[in-house]
């Protein structure tokens, strides 16, 4: 999985004013990512890592530091459409079906109708949604909505694809599903993706490379590497291996908690 | 499974069609009986049945008539007032400091002030009552779209900035579409609200509509055909309502399973 680097950041931090209140979100933060790695931020609320997530894409620009994405500035990667974007909320777009929301990304990009029509239908597909285009989001679980927002972040086959806790608010087995098949996605793709999440079992399950951050400025307090092959299933999950790599990330959170909190 | 079926919007309105008519007859029953009982002289409140036996019938249809091209045009233009403005308040900070205190100062004046520049301004008729009604009506629905436009969650926006959306996509796209649904709320408010406004018209100003009617027979004392223009005045502001709900049925079914 060597390579180059698909994301470099340089000493980035990030300060939020609001009136004459500010607070430092992120201290110097620098971190590689390597090309077709899956990378994940872990960390108390209130960490940064979201936040670290939306200057990797250019969602909000840093206080200072630097970004780079395959060799160019976070911003021209984004007017380029590298990225795919995936939210806590799905913000699907209510007046759309699910394969118009999909659609949306490539209706921006010009894509003629009867293209970006077949692409949804394969990526809705992908995400096992065969028979629910034309169902409008509200008549969508919270699980099924969640895949019409990963299929709509795949469209424009992102080089870097961002999930910003995607499976938040889904119960234990419906998440530990939607991980399976998460990777699945991946693999098939093996888009560089960077996850943000706070629970420990999930970044074990899908990461190759995890960032723990700590707070009070956030800050990146451990990177550990999980060496588990792939694709990673239920009972990879109860292997002697898996049990201790959770064990150790689980120590390496509980310092950044206490770290947080004297 | 795939995508279930909703309750269609015919079958809702009748499902509400029986309580509501049902509610009428009641009423209609106690006023008849309640007006001989007692003794309620007929130029203040005749019963419904000497309503209908006695008022001048095609009067009432002819002001009716006046009243509701009134109704129509000030509705028209007033929401389009009040859409358009929101829409420029939306899209640029620049605007919006031009035009938001311009349409509240002209809220701020009480209609009935300026009731006489008007008449000197577009003359008697329907332009007037046009004017009065839409006068009345643009500044609600410039409120309620402009929370609409404004009603965009943040990561919506986010989305559109990671696709590199232009100003005009989020605008289009995203933005005008989730502020339909409180367009038709303001909708509904204006249209009651747009019969308000051509009567009072008709009232200070004068003209063939139901305002004017209304107030000539009351002092004629001719009561059936007074409490017929109430009716008739009634009657428009409630079809006026109907229309807008079945349109907004029709037009944003998805609003309704929010």
């Amino acid at each position: 999985m060597a390579g180059t680097d698909a994301i470099r950041a340089d000493a980035v931090s990030k300060t939020f004013t609001i009136g004459k209140e500010s607070f430092q979100a992120l201290g110097e933060v620098s971190l590689e990512i390597p090309e077709r790695t899956f990378a994940t931020f872990i960390g108390p609320s209130g960490c940064g890592k979201s936040t670290l997530l939306r200057i990797l894409a250019d969602v909000i620009a840093p206080t200072s530091g630097e970004v780079s994405v395959f060799g160019r500035s976070a911003a021209q990667a984004r007017e380029e459409r590298d990225f795919g974007f995936v939210f806590q909320d799905p913000v699907l777009l209510p007046w759309r079906s699910a394969l118009a929301n999909v659609e949306l990304p490539m209706q921006l990009n010009g894509i003629d109708k009867a293209e970006r029509r077949a692409r949804a239908l394969e990526l809705l597909d992908l995400v096992g949604l065969q028979g629910f285009e034309k169902a409008l989001p509200a008549k969508l679980s919270g699980g099924m909505a969640r895949r019409v927002a990963i299929a709509r972040a795949l469209t424009l086959g992102p080089r870097v694809l961002f999930l910003d806790e995607p499976f938040n608010g889904l119960d234990e087995i419906r998440r530990q599903n939607m991980n399976a098949e998460l990777q699945r996605i991946w693999l098939e793709t093996r888009t560089t993706t960077v996850l943000v999440t706070h629970n420990v079992s999930e970044a074990v399950f899908l990461s190759d490379r995890v960032f723990v951050m700590g707070r009070n400025p956030g800050r990146i307090m451990a990177q550990l590497e999980i060496d588990l092959p792939r694709p990673r299933t239920i009972e990879t999950m109860t292997s002697p291996e898996f049990v201790e790599y959770d064990r150790e990330l689980t120590a390496l959170l509980r310092t950044a908690y206490e770290d947080a909190e004297p | 499974m795939s995508a279930t079926t909703t309750t269609a919007p015919e079958v809702r309105l009748r499902g509400a069609a029986v309580p509501t008519a049902l509610t009428l007859l009641v009423v209609l029953a106690c006023w008849q009986v309640a007006v001989p009982l007692l003794d309620i002289p007929v130029y203040v409140l005749p019963s419904p049945t000497a309503i209908l036996a006695h008022a001048d019938w095609s009067a009432i249809v002819s002001a009716s008539g006046s009243t509701s091209v009134g109704v129509v045009l000030g509705f028209v233009a007033g929401n389009l007032l009040g859409f358009v403005l929101a829409g420029l308040i939306a899209w640029s900070a620049a605007a919006a400091s031009v035009l938001y205190p311009i349409g509240l100062s002209l809220r701020s004046v009480p209609i009935i002030a300026l009731a006489p520049f008007i008449t000197l301004a577009v003359g008697r008729g329907v332009s007037a009552t046009t004017t009065v009604a839409g006068l009345i009506v643009f500044f609600p629905t410039l409120v309620n779209v402009l929370a609409g436009f404004r009603s965009v969650e943040r990561e919506a926006l986010e989305l559109m900035r990671v696709l590199n959306a232009s100003k005009r996509d989020v605008f289009v796209r995203v933005q005008l579409p989730a502020a339909l649904p409180l367009f038709f709320d303001a909708l509904k408010i204006a249209a009651p609200t747009s019969v308000l406004g051509v009567m009072t018209a008709e009232w200070v100003i004068g003209g063939h509509g139901l305002g004017q009617l209304i107030l000539t027979e009351s002092l004629a004392l001719n009561g059936e055909t007074m409490w017929g223009g109430i009716v008739a005045s009634a009657v428009i502001a409630g079809l006026a309502f109907t229309l807008v709900s079945l349109a907004e049925r029709l037009l944003i079914p998805w609003a309704g399973d929010q």
